[in-house]
């Protein structure tokens, strides 16, 4: 279908509706149109349009606030609620929503309201500028982010191919633009053809390099042992000093730390590259590292690794024991972890005269023994496991 | 060497020969697990005659057995008896040559099985590997 299909609204109504939005005080000019809005109101299935709107809004208003603020990754907290739109009325012979910017009650300081303003006013006028550049090309400019981009096609979802939103400043000199059937398909189709938009990721490694420089670090993950480049937050000095304290010298002899940031890359495919990293910390510390390291090689045994017919730990036993990695390596003396023929698990040292032992059963009961090697007194109770009773144990002997 | 017909080994100078797998050596510590029978022995815990010799019995256990091993350890017939337990000639029963048995099956708890191979592990740790590859 070509625009030549769709209503046109004629220059007396588009002039009516600037008049009666610019006395209003309205935040936008914002009007429905189709056969459907002739009739007073708006159809009660059309409202989201507002919020999608505000949404897209919300989108270009944080990249221009960013644009404005080079090195910040992140608008000021609050910003994006301080754009409070609200809908006071619906007019005109086609639907007019009536919408007017909001200023918070609570939580936005006057210097904030101040400096905001105007950035969602310009979001305003650039969201116009956006939908007639792509009515004009039929193509996407690339100054629209993927998160701008998806925003914008939200808006007109509801509509029938015949109907359109005029759009743009409530002033009466201000350009208007259309959002048809066909800008919303060109809008589609772009997303359609792009990847997947930013996501959260949180991974578990070592870091390996630092560079102070570009403030980034090499990450080998615990799981896959690939290498993830990492970008810091480029604000966030002290997370930045903190990587390079976890750093490791060797490529090997460092904590596990867990990593959050974002990936542009798609779940399905290796993450080699995260971005607006914001969150660090330690999993394992380097002592914790060499207990749960033995842990797991332990839990790959196969059946049948000691003799005909034994069984292996099983991966979900090593869990249970990895609760308490850290209270074995805080002993401070050698603790053997070795694992039985019955799939079992278990933790064996020598204090004093005194050789302790507790084992993990593969039905998950917990066995302590403690075995006095000079006067050969045993001490021994068995229950089901409970990582506190074990922590207890292995700090003080105690049984109970 | 002599026996009993219920099998039992009576030569209390007869060193057993026991094999030591990896995961039970940590640190080239001998663990005691190492020591003790699992539920599929049936509370049995297996061994070489000692006229095998520690190489043979390695090598059975590596290269015919194909299993693992650090080495070969030893512990006599009289310091089983001392743990208060009985070493057995089951080669027929087990149908594998010069095989013997510590039989662990008078001991009830968890516990006592602990101690008791903690006792044998530390006699044979004592007496050093016999041998290792």
């Amino acid at each position: 279908m070509s625009d030549d299909d769709e209503p046109s609204p004629t220059p007396t109504d588009v002039e009516q509706a600037q008049a009666d939005d610019a006395a209003a005080g309205s935040f936008a000019f914002f009007s429905l149109e189709g056969d459907r809005f002739n009739a007073p109101g708006m159809p009660a299935d059309t409202a989201r349009e507002i919020g999608a709107y505000r949404e897209a809004l919300v989108e270009i208003a944080k990249e221009l606030w960013k644009q404005a603020n080079p090195g910040r990754l992140r608008v000021p907290g609050g910003f994006e609620a301080a754009f409070d739109l609200r809908l006071t009325n619906v007019t005109g012979g086609s639907s007019r929503p009536q919408m007017i910017l909001n200023r918070p009650a609570r939580g936005v300081s006057d210097e904030e309201w101040a400096d905001w303003v105007p950035f969602f006013e310009q979001a305003r006028d650039t969201a116009t500028q956006d939908v007639q550049e792509v009515s004009r090309t039929e193509a996407v400019p690339p100054r629209i982010t993927p998160k701008v981009r998806t925003a914008l096609g939200k808006v007109g979802a509801t509509l029938l191919p015949t109907e359109r939103i005029t759009l743009g400043s409530p002033s009466a000199q201000a350009p208007r633009a259309q959002l048809t059937a066909r800008v919303r398909e060109v809008l589609r189709r772009v997303d359609e053809a792009l990847p997947p938009a930013v996501r959260d990721v949180t991974l578990v490694g070592v870091v390996t390099e630092y560079n102070s420089l570009t403030r980034s670090f090499d990450l080998v993950r615990d799981d896959t042992g690939k290498k993830v480049k990492c970008i810091v937050d480029n604000f966030d000095a002290e997370l930045a000093e903190r990587v390079r304290s976890h750093m490791s010298v060797d490529g090997v002899t460092a904590p596990d730390v867990r990593v959050e940031g974002q990936t542009l890359e798609p779940e399905d495919q290796q993450i080699r590259q995260i971005h607006n990293v914001h969150h660090l910390e330690v999993v394992w510390t380097v002592a914790e590292k060499v207990v749960v390291h033995r842990i797991r090689e332990l839990a790959k045994l196969k059946p049948g690794w000691l003799a005909p017919g034994t069984d292996a730990p099983s991966p979900e036993l090593a869990q249970l024991l990895e609760q308490v990695a850290g209270d074995i390596s805080a002993l401070g003396i050698p603790v053997s972890i070795v694992p039985t023929g019955a799939g079992s698990l278990v933790l064996e040292w020598r204090a004093g005269d005194v050789e302790y032992t507790a084992e993990l059963a593969a039905d998950r009961s917990l066995l302590l023994v403690a075995d006095n090697v000079v006067t050969d007194d045993l001490a021994e109770r068995e229950s089901p496991f409970d990582p506190d009773v074990l922590r207890r144990f292995l700090r003080t002997g105690a049984m109970q | 060497m002599s026996m009993p017909d219920d099998g039992r080994l009576t030569d209390l100078e007869e060193t057993l020969l026991r094999q030591v797998h990896p995961t039970q050596f940590p640190g080239g510590v001998v663990s005691k697990e190492a020591f003790i029978p699992t539920e599929t022995d049936k509370g049995l815990l297996s061994t070489l005659r000692e006229a095998v010799g520690p190489q043979e019995a390695h090598r059975r256990w590596t290269q015919d057995a194909k299993k693992e091993s650090v080495g070969t350890y030893g512990i006599t017939v009289a310091e089983v008896e001392d743990a208060g337990l009985l070493a057995l000639d089951d080669a027929a029963a087990t149908r594998t040559p010069d095989h013997a048995s510590v039989d662990f099956n008078g001991l009830t708890t968890g516990g006592q099985r602990k101690k008791v191979a903690r006792q044998l592990r530390d006699r044979a740790t004592s007496r050093g590997c016999l041998y290792a590859p």
